[in-house]
């Protein structure tokens, strides 16, 4: 009778200090007076560190990481895997009340889908005046700090520069018989580019006129498909990442990249867990990222940074952004539009 | 007896725990609608429908295929190499056992790369060579193809099968081959019918290990075989976990499917090797080690294997190290040797927190292996030996968890330790639970297929001496089936190394390992990086290797003295 008095009473104290801590952090996340940085910082400095889950690549996110730790001298504890790992990660550790996390760093897809699920929380930041619109979706529940944007990539020695494509149509061309190349899942940007090649039917169709005239090698990986155009096993590949492009052609390899229009651009950031144990670390992270000197540490890592100053000359190219909430909703129609397209042209 | 049964009742409390955790929260969830991250909702059978799916049944087809094919060229490839390295007076013994290991060290990704740049119809060094000899432009060989899947599968995983076969082959009497022999046998009868037959058990928990390993794998298909739109059931179990929502369900069903048939096999196996008598090759008896005189197939074989060494093991390796000093993956040439580099192996040097994962690596494979091992010659003997009621279901159940896929293992194991608060969750503890549940299962063969070749006599008369279970069990039965269990600790440690699958979800900063790195410079496309470090391990691992072998001849083969 005893410990059960003691039991609930213990769970009330225990209920009252979790909300006062969110109450604490929703303020915080939302707070927009003009101390805001300062009482950030100093709370950071108070927690010491911030653990952050992300799916950048290790150097991206150690210059990224180095520049915060230097700026602030709080310690940045990084966990890295696929973004698809990062979702099931943080959001089963969420739902089984494990609270590790403070930041989550990853693509759009992954960020909006752990916002969905409420693992993470609004911020509003006077920051977010500087960005493109398109970083922000209106529940303001991650932010976009980068762009992927989706080029065509060819071989130069087996493509010649004035023999490439125009348009999606010249890709049905028996010239290119064998030689074209597609990442096994990019979803996300067929949904993007169908709608806009006369609608949705005509937009199937011309890809499946592509795959029958001239077959598609389907390949597992942006990087690997981006290497085997390298090493000239595809001469010409349909979705690379422009940074990965970039990365090649300053090292030597024999590949240059152009954009069949509309180009793809998807948006990756950032978001704060809802329940993070560093709360201010973590929101001076998200920040820092988003601030002119982090998005200036991602440009120097061939990104496109979604700041509209840091980014401006890179805005200018014609990109259509991948509605990723749309996306989202539809993924399994979209995904059984590319397997029935790609993978699987016969059936 | 009381020693005995605390050791047994310990060791098999601890493998059903292991094993019982993937597999309830396997058929847990595939009776049960996914709500996201692995929760469970309603009751329901609709993941099963997916089985109504053709296409599902052709991914299944397509994956047997595979398995077998690629089972059986291992098997045979392994068998081969081991027979030649154990049995016979060939020459180059002793590279010959380290180079038949080279394959399992080197990452699966690089191996599959490395064939690319070899077998490829447009790239393919083999094709070009070839083609530029014969003055035609026809494909020789094709690597996207089932028959490229198989082949390069097949060498990947054929020293699972050497190193199974060499112990068996180290555990026998020789008199038996040379009654046959000075009889008139011809030699190629001798090998097939007298050591194949007594090394049946093993040959049988080889191909098991190798069909039940292929069925499971997920590189090969996915590189060689989407370019070839040839998808295996596993891609079907990958997709459904990598989906938002997660569809936890829908892939646990799938792997019921495998579950099933790896069971089949299993009890198959346990069968076999039931029948004990008829593979005994250590008895009370004593015996000298000696290897059969080739004559003049002597030379024959040592040239065969010396091309399996050029070939096999020589081609992906030099394509490796090439790819080491270069910038980015690129087929050899004149114009690529001029701008050759160092700069990949400065970039694994510098890669943060190697030197950690390298420590932790090596902590967690050679104390799982160890864990391993030890369990398995406690469970391998409860399984042979005992009249224990339930052994060959317990046999069945502590091996099935090899079948699970790493991607899903790891989930089930992520969940019980956020539950269970042992402490374990975020540390490096949790990742050798996962390799230890994950690789019992292959210790479990190397142990039984050992064991069932050591007669019963020699523990008995032991046990009539006076000595207890524990003595009898430590100073007769473990030396005994040393050879087995050393390859089996090789094994495992070396497979620890590689494991990333079920890796990735369970690490945490702090602890992370080898393979988290392996991964990272795949996925960011630092090849050049990656085959640096490839060759690294190999040194480092054929070094070792070298050294284990010193270490087994030195503890000599099991006689009975």
């Amino acid at each position: 009778m005893l410990t059960a008095c003691i039991r609930r009473a213990a769970a009330f104290v225990i209920g009252m200090l979790a909300m006062a801590t969110a109450a604490g952090q929703t303020s915080l996340a939302t707070y927009e007076g003009p101390d805001r940085l300062q009482r950030l910082v100093e709370g950071a400095k108070r927690e010491g560190e911030v653990v952050i889950y992300t799916s950048a690549p290790a150097e991206d996110m150690k210059a990224l990481t180095d520049a915060f730790e230097r700026r602030y001298g709080v310690r940045a504890k990084v966990w890295r895997a696929s973004s698809e790992k990062v979702l099931q990660r943080a959001l089963t550790e969420a739902r089984n009340g494990r609270f590790e996390v403070d930041v989550v760093e990853t693509n759009g897809p992954e960020l909006e889908a752990l916002a969905r699920e409420k693992v993470l929380q609004p911020v509003h930041s006077p920051l977010h005046v500087e960005l493109i619109a398109q970083a922000l979706p209106s529940h303001r529940g991650w932010v976009g700090a980068r762009l992927n944007v989706f080029v065509a990539a060819y071989n130069t020695n087996l493509v010649r520069r004035d023999e490439l494509p125009r348009d999606w149509k010249g890709l049905a061309d028996a010239r290119w018989k064998g030689r074209l190349g597609i990442e096994a899942s990019d979803i996300d940007w067929f949904a993007t580019v169908v709608p806009t090649l006369g609608g949705e039917e005509a937009g199937v169709a011309l890809f499946r006129d592509i795959v029958r005239t001239n077959g598609m090698s389907v390949r597992r990986g942006h990087t690997l498909l981006a290497q085997l155009v390298a090493a000239g096993e595809v001469p010409l590949a349909l979705t690379v990442y422009n940074n990965k492009a970039e990365q090649l052609k300053a090292q030597g390899a024999p590949l240059d990249w152009f954009v069949l229009e509309p180009g793809v651009a998807r948006a990756g950031g950032v978001g704060v867990a809802q329940r993070a144990r560093n709360p201010h670390a973590a929101l001076l992270f998200y920040e820092f990222e988003i601030s002119e000197e982090g998005q200036r540490v991602l440009l120097d890592r061939e990104y496109v940074p979604t700041h509209r100053r840091v980014g401006a000359r890179l805005h200018q190219a014609p990109f259509r952004f991948v509605d990723i909430r749309a996306v989202l909703d539809d993924y399994a129609k979209w995904e059984k539009l590319y397997d029935a397209t790609f993978l699987r042209p016969s059936r | 007896m009381t020693a005995q049964r605390l050791v047994m009742a310990g060791c098999i409390a601890l493998a059903l725990y292991l094993a019982l955790v993937p597999l309830v929260f396997l058929v847990h969830q595939s009776f049960h609608a996914t709500t996201t991250a692995g929760g469970t909702g309603a009751v329901t059978l609709d993941n099963y429908r997916a089985f109504a799916d053709p296409h599902a049944w052709r991914l299944f087809a397509n994956s047997i295929v595979f398995a077998a094919g690629s089972a059986l060229f291992a098997f045979v490839v392994g068998t081969t190499l081991a027979w030649i390295n154990e049995r016979s007076n060939a020459p180059f013994k002793r590279t010959l056992f380290a180079l038949s290991i080279v394959p399992l060290v080197i990452p699966g990704v690089l191996f599959v790369v490395a064939w690319i740049l070899l077998a490829s119809p447009k790239i393919g060094l083999v094709n070009l060579v070839l083609q530029r000899m014969l003055g035609t432009d026809v494909a020789f060989v094709d690597v996207y193809t089932m028959g490229g899947m198989i082949f390069v599968d097949g060498l990947h995983q054929s020293p699972i099968a050497f190193l199974l076969m060499s112990a068996a082959f180290r555990a026998m009497d020789p008199a038996l081959e040379e009654s046959a022999l000075t009889s008139g046998a011809r030699l190629p009868r001798v090998a097939w019918q007298i050591t194949m037959k007594l090394a049946w058990p093993a040959a049988c928990a080889a191909v098991l290990l190798l069909f039940v390993r292929a069925i499971e794998s997920f590189e090969v298909p996915a590189m060689l075989g989407t370019p070839a739109g040839l998808e295996v059931f596993t891609s079907a179990i990958y997709k459904a976990m990598h989906q938002y929502p997660g569809r936890t369900g829908l892939a646990s069903a799938y792997a019921i499917a495998l579950l099933l048939l790896a069971a089949i096999a299993l009890l198959l196996q346990f069968r076999v090797s039931r029948r004990t008598f008829a593979h005994v090759t250590v008895t009370g008896r004593g015996y000298r080690q000696r290897p059969i005189d080739l004559g003049r197939w002597r030379h024959a074989a040592g040239a065969l294997a010396i091309a399996y060494a050029l070939v096999i093991v020589g081609l992906p390796l030099l394509v490796l190290a090439w790819a080491s000093f270069q910038r980015f993956y690129s087929v050899p040439s004149m114009q690529a040797l001029a701008t050759a580099s160092l700069e990949p192996y400065r970039t694994v040097l510098a890669f943060p927190a190697l030197g950690q994962a390298v420590v932790n690596s090596l902590v967690l494979a050679a104390s799982c292996a160890t864990i391993v091992i030890v369990l398995a010659a406690v469970l391998a003997w409860i399984a042979v030996r005992s009249r224990l009621p339930g052994r060959a279901a317990l046999d069945t159940l502590v091996s099935l968890p090899m079948v699970v896929p790493g991607i899903v293992l790891g989930l089930a194991i992520m969940l019980v330790y956020l539950q269970i608060p042992l402490g374990l969750y975020g540390t490096l503890g949790i990742l050798l639970v996962a390799y230890v549940t994950r690789f019992l299962p292959y210790g479990m063969r190397y142990a039984t297929a050992s064991l069932v070749q050591v007669h019963r006599e020699l523990e008995e008369s032991a046990m009539l001496s006076g000595a207890s279970w524990a003595r009898t069990f430590r100073r007769i039965v473990l030396p005994l089936v040393a050879p087995g269990l050393l390859a089996g600790w090789i094994y495992v440690a070396i497979v620890s190394l590689r494991e990333l699958s079920t890796s990735i979800l369970l690490y945490s900063p702090g602890s992370e390992v080898l393979a988290i790195v392996v991964w990272e410079l795949w996925e960011n496309g630092q090849y050049t990086a990656l085959s640096a470090l490839g060759v690294m391990y190999i040194a480092a691992l054929l070094g070792l290797t070298l050294l284990a072998h010193r270490f087994s001849s030195a503890i000599s083969a099991p006689t009975a003295r």
